[in-house]
């Protein structure tokens, strides 16, 4: 599967930014699995008429949280899970999280309860498509 | 090598009293994509006709892969590209006058870059060039630049008056360029998004100086917003900064400053005029672009003092 | 090169066969003015190449048409992109502008040389010109012709140029128009061609240099320098000479009062003052003023005595100069029907008819000869002075003849060798009656120290001795008065015209009088005449800066120039003024003082470039040898140095150099103000 990735420039969001950020959450989605190729640097480039060297920097901030790896011969891959960060920084990490998903909803005229119910349902996506790792 | 394709130094060019580019050091390494920003009449234009040996400098250096741009020698023009602003080429001459004029000084005429070029702009090989449209004609001139091939692109303004495709084919034709490793390409734009797109670092002119020179994520990342937000009618911007106050806009409620590299010691200030909210905000590129190079200083909009300046 | 001759060729053929087709039109019509019968009597078709209505062509197209290829060449690629798009290929520019340069030469031949070509070949076939036609006579258009290149190159020069003034910019065009107002008065080919030769380089040199580098003054090469200052040297020059000029054309509208030496009908000298608004008022030698009734007054000559004019025999003592038709071809006069000719090569006369344009009769020692049958014997003398055909009056290095060119007889007057050697200084045919010859007219020689008269057979009638102070040779005898009432006959001795008129006006005119069979001879001294002018006020000025400023250098040197030429009384007066120590010095001191003010005024200038002691000492000389022009030129040459305060010293520096030469402090960088945001790599490149 080739991952969905539309840039808008000009944005407060940097490029690279938004290019990681968009390979990411159609991992999440389960858009990409473990195990698929992305398409190289200057394929990617040359597509969404970008420099290599954005598409470089986006590949390699992946690379340095996991998210993929680089394999002689193939690419880029996308790799299997594997949490590296400690228990600190990923309760920080959800703290951050919630944080800005609370300022998000806060304005908006539901109730406690719906927001759960909505929140529940992403996450049973999330499980389906085989990203989180089921803590038992 | 590791020199770079273009180097000046203390490079100033005085029109009259006024410096129009003024001690400008640049320096741009091999293999980068140089985008030159700044409005009109910043210097871009003068400074890339002084590389490219076309005007003398008042004052100071330039250097072109490594030779002074006051030697142009032949072999350096074939290695060095130029699209001039204007997109001109002898309007008797059919398309393919053009590309055979052109061909028969180049050792080096790559003839596929050139018919590919000329036939993705929908060129007519027997049209006359004074009869092609503004899109066309910079279709035209891109072919003659890439057709040789050369080691440096230098493209002063390249998508002015074209429409949104041909700017497109413009970008991509850059983005090809870059397939050998060791070719450059310096260009000037008012495009920031164009920019962004295809530029690894930017040079950005005001009033002849050189007062950015980094990625476009770093000179967003030092240009911030900030909103505050008061009760009643905002007071006065404060001028002591140590940042420096690009911008500042007042409403009856509300004011907010564009600052560049605030300290901590700006935002206790701003906190000292006790608003309600202070907020930084996220700034998109042109804004933040505007207010760098644009006016400094305050622009206002309270209600009441309009009623009073009548 | 070959693609750029392609280039230049297709952006040019249009111009120049507009250009071919103009001048030959011009050349055309420049024809049709001479040879049509109502303008200039025809007679003077002749001239052919040399002709009035041609020569303006042959001036004026080499300027327009050098001027505007030269123009249309550069002009539409001066927009700094295209100029850019030209100049930014893979080959030296000197290939560029040596494209451009042989073909806009090209088109220029083209354009201007072949039809004068065609034109020269057409007048050199019989049948064509009413008169004979020599090649030499081309050689006059061919200089101005010449000149036109350099108005081509004086063009390419004014479209480089980068100055805002335009009247810096086209410096180069003053000096083409200098060269061609100096080629126009220079009297020999050879001459012209040196006058042609160094401003034409010195403007091919300085296209040439600022095509391949920018118009920046310090950026030329040694000889690109040399070359500007040259041709604003020229441009300078060619001021004083303009204040003169317009100087004269004001002064010509200047009213006057012109007085003369007449002899009446009755006889008497008669001293005749005539203003410019006609007014005439006569007097006699005592002062007593003479009426006469308005008919004699006003109707032409009236009140006058017959006069005839003596003409001067041998070659002539001025030199025309190779532009003046005379020069090539002597015409001896015309009828109606024919123009007769002195073909000094062959000695022999030859008529051309007017109508037919061609040589019809030749005339030799042995009379007429149609030149169908053949050729005429020639005579034995080179010169002939002839004063017109209709006169008869025919002298010769070997004596006088009469030659009657209708029936062909020719009757010795006067042989030289017979007579004992004796040559003939002049000679007139004195007519008696106004309208046509008449059988009791004389034919007056001045022989020696005699006047011999002859009557129309050619027999001696008697002789009269002429007092030999009068035969000085800046004196002719001019005039020859028939006084019909009176039967007498006066004949003048008058100072040379090409005297100049501050010396003219102190000499005295001398008259002889007699009475119709030689009896009764008088000789008068008569006071020399003035010349007043009234001149309008405003022009005083003029003439002081005329006299005073440009005198002492202007007027020396082109006396030197006219004395080079040649002009004998010129010659006359540079020897003077040579020999004069007074004039002599007083000018040399004149000169040292004009060139001490320009070293000055230069030094003052020059100051700002800093130049180095020995330019600044090379500078200096060449100011003072050059004077006040010289200054001109410099400053028209120079760049302007911008200047700005110092930060560091407050004195004011040029903005070219990095240091400041009062304090040697580099210029500091444009202030900060905070916004600068340079990447950390940025920074430790900048720091390295």
């Amino acid at each position: 599967m080739e991952p969905f990735i539309q840039i808008v420039p000009g944005s407060s969001s940097p490029l690279y930014q938004q290019i990681a950020d968009q390979i990411r959450t159609d991992c999440s989605k389960g858009r990409l699995k473990a195990g698929d190729v992305l398409p190289s640097i200057r394929q990617l480039a040359e597509k969404l008429v970008i420099n290599p060297n954005t598409v470089a920097r986006a590949y390699a901030e992946l690379v340095r949280q996991g998210l993929i790896l680089g394999v002689a011969g193939k690419g880029f891959e996308v790799c299997p899970f594997r949490q590296k960060y400690s228990l600190q920084e990923q309760e920080r990490c959800l703290q951050e999280a919630v944080r800005d998903f609370v300022s998000k909803v806060a304005f908006l005229d539901f109730e406690q309860k719906q927001i759960f119910q909505i929140l529940e349902k992403e996450l049973a996506e999330l499980k389906r498509s085989g990203r989180t790792k089921e803590r038992t | 090598m590791n020199e770079p394709v273009i180097e000046t130094r203390e490079l100033t060019k005085f029109y009259g009293d006024i410096p129009v580019v003024n001690m400008l050091n640049i320096q741009i390494p091999r293999g980068m994509i140089y985008g030159f920003l700044g409005r009109n009449g910043a210097g871009k234009t003068t400074t890339i006709r002084m590389l490219m040996g076309l005007v003398e400098p008042t004052r100071g250096e330039a250097k072109i892969l490594g030779q002074d741009r006051g030697e142009w020698t032949p072999e350096l023009r074939a290695r060095v590209g130029y699209l001039a602003e204007g997109h001109h080429v002898y309007g008797w001459m059919t398309v393919r006058e053009c590309g055979l004029f052109q061909a028969a000084f180049y050792q080096h005429w790559n003839a596929d870059i050139f018919h590919a070029v000329i036939k993705h702009f929908g060129l007519n090989e027997k049209a006359k060039a004074g009869g092609l449209s503004r899109g066309q004609r910079a279709g035209l001139c891109l072919a003659l630049t890439l057709a040789p091939e050369p080691e440096l692109l230098v493209l002063d303004d390249p998508a002015l008056g074209l429409d949104p495709v041909a700017r497109r084919s413009l970008l991509e034709s850059m983005i090809y360029v870059t397939r050998k490793q060791d070719r450059s390409i310096l260009f000037s734009s008012h495009l920031l998004s164009d920019v962004e797109r295809v530029a690894d670092r930017i040079g950005v002119m005001d009033r002849g100086v050189l007062r950015a020179d980094c990625t476009m994520e770093e000179f967003r990342r030092h240009i911030h917003h900030f909103v505050l937000e008061f009760a009643g009618v905002p007071p006065a911007p404060p001028q002591d900064f140590e940042g420096c106050l690009l911008a500042s806009f007042r409403t009856e409620e509300e004011m907010s400053l564009t600052l560049v590299n605030p300290t901590e010691r700006d935002r206790e200030t701003m906190a000292r005029l006790k608003p309600r909210v202070c907020e930084e905000r996220d700034l998109d590129l042109e804004e933040a672009f505007i207010r760098y190079v644009g006016d400094r200083g305050e622009k206002s909009f309270l209600l009441h003092e309009m009623g009073e300046k009548k | 090169m070959r693609t750029i001759l392609w280039k230049e060729f297709r952006e040019m053929w249009v111009w120049v066969l507009l250009a071919t087709l103009l001048v030959a039109g011009a050349f055309s019509y420049g024809w049709s003015v001479a040879v049509n019968r109502m303008f200039y009597s025809n007679g003077e078709a002749w001239h052919s190449v040399l002709h009035p209505s041609v020569v303006l062509v042959t001036t004026f197209a080499p300027m327009i048409v050098g001027t505007a290829l030269g123009f249309l060449q550069i002009m539409p690629e001066r927009s700094r992109d295209r100029w850019a798009f030209l100049i930014h290929r893979p080959i030296r520019v000197e290939q560029i502008f040596w494209g451009k340069i042989l073909v806009g030469l090209m088109g220029y031949s083209l354009a201007v040389v072949l039809p004068f070509a065609v034109f020269s070949w057409y007048c050199s076939q019989p049948g064509s010109v009413p008169g004979p036609f020599y090649w030499a006579m081309t050689l006059p258009g061919l200089s101005s012709l010449l000149c036109g290149v350099s108005f081509y190159m004086a063009a390419i020069i004014t479209s480089l140029r980068e100055t805002r003034w335009f009247g810096t910019k086209a410096v180069a065009l003053v000096t083409a128009a200098g060269q061609i107002w100096v080629v126009s008065g220079v009297s020999s080919f050879e001459a012209a061609l040196w006058q042609i030769l160094w401003p034409s380089l010195a403007l091919f040199i300085l296209a040439h240099a600022l095509f391949v580098r920018q118009d920046l003054f310090d950026r030329l090469k040694f000889g690109g320098k040399v070359a500007s200052l040259y041709v604003c040297f020229v441009a300078a020059c060619t001021l004083p000479p303009s204040i003169k000029f317009i100087h004269n054309m004001f002064e010509k509208n200047t009213s006057g009062i012109w007085y003369n030496y007449e002899m009446d009908r009755e006889g008497r000298i008669l001293r005749v003052e005539q203003s410019d608004g006609g007014a005439v008022k006569i007097q006699d030698l005592e002062g007593n003023p003479i009426n006469f009734s308005d008919d004699e007054l006003l109707n032409y000559p009236g009140w006058r005595a017959d006069e005839s004019y003596f003409d001067q025999a041998g070659p002539p003592s001025w030199r025309f100069s190779y532009r003046d038709p005379q020069y090539h071809v002597n015409e001896l006069g015309r009828d109606l029907s024919h123009v007769w000719f002195y073909l000094k090569e062959r000695r022999v006369m030859v008529a051309y008819d007017r109508a037919t344009r061609r040589k019809t009769v030749e005339l030799g020692r042995n009379g007429k000869v149609s030149v169908q049958t053949g050729q005429a014997e020639p005579f034995e003398s080179k010169h002939i002075s002839f004063r017109d055909v209709r006169t008869q009056l025919a002298m010769f290095d070997d004596g006088a003849r009469l030659i009657n060119v209708l029936s062909g007889e020719i009757r010795m007057l006067y042989h030289v060798t017979e007579n004992g050697g004796d040559c003939i200084k002049s000679g007139a045919h004195l007519r008696k009656s106004r309208v046509e010859t008449s059988k009791d007219d004389y034919y007056v020689l001045l022989i020696g120290r005699h006047f011999h008269f002859y009557d129309v057979e050619a027999g001696l009638k008697f002789k009269v001795p002429v007092d030999p102070a009068w035969l000085k040779a800046d004196y002719v005898n001019h005039s020859g008065y028939y006084a019909s009432k009176s039967k007498k006959i006066g004949i003048t001795f008058e100072p040379r015209w090409d005297i100049p008129r501050e010396k003219r006006k102190k000499m005295p005119i001398y008259f002889l009088v007699l009475n119709e069979d030689g009896s009764g001879v008088q000789h008068f001294e008569l006071p020399p005449l003035p010349f007043v002018e009234i001149k309008k006020p405003w022009t005083r000025h003029l003439k002081w800066a005329d006299d005073y400023l440009l005198k002492s250098l202007h007027h020396r040197a082109m006396m030197y120039y006219h004395a080079r030429q040649g002009r004998a009384h010129e010659v006359e007066a540079w020897q003077k003024f040579l020999q004069d120590p007074a004039k002599y010095y007083r000018h040399l001191g004149w000169l040292t003082l004009a060139g001490f003010l320009s070293s000055l005024a230069g030094w003052f200038w020059i100051k700002r470039y800093r130049p180095t002691q020995d330019r600044m000492l090379l500078i200096l000389s060449l100011l003072f040898l050059c004077g006040p022009l010289g200054l001109l030129a410099m400053i028209m040459a120079l760049p302007r140095h911008r200047l700005k305060v110092c930060p560091a010293c407050g004195s004011l520096r040029p903005v070219e150099k990095d240091h400041c030469p009062h304090c040697s402090a580099p210029w500091q960088t444009p202030e900060k103000d905070g916004t600068e945001i340079f990447s950390v790599q940025v920074r430790e490149e900048r720091s390295s």
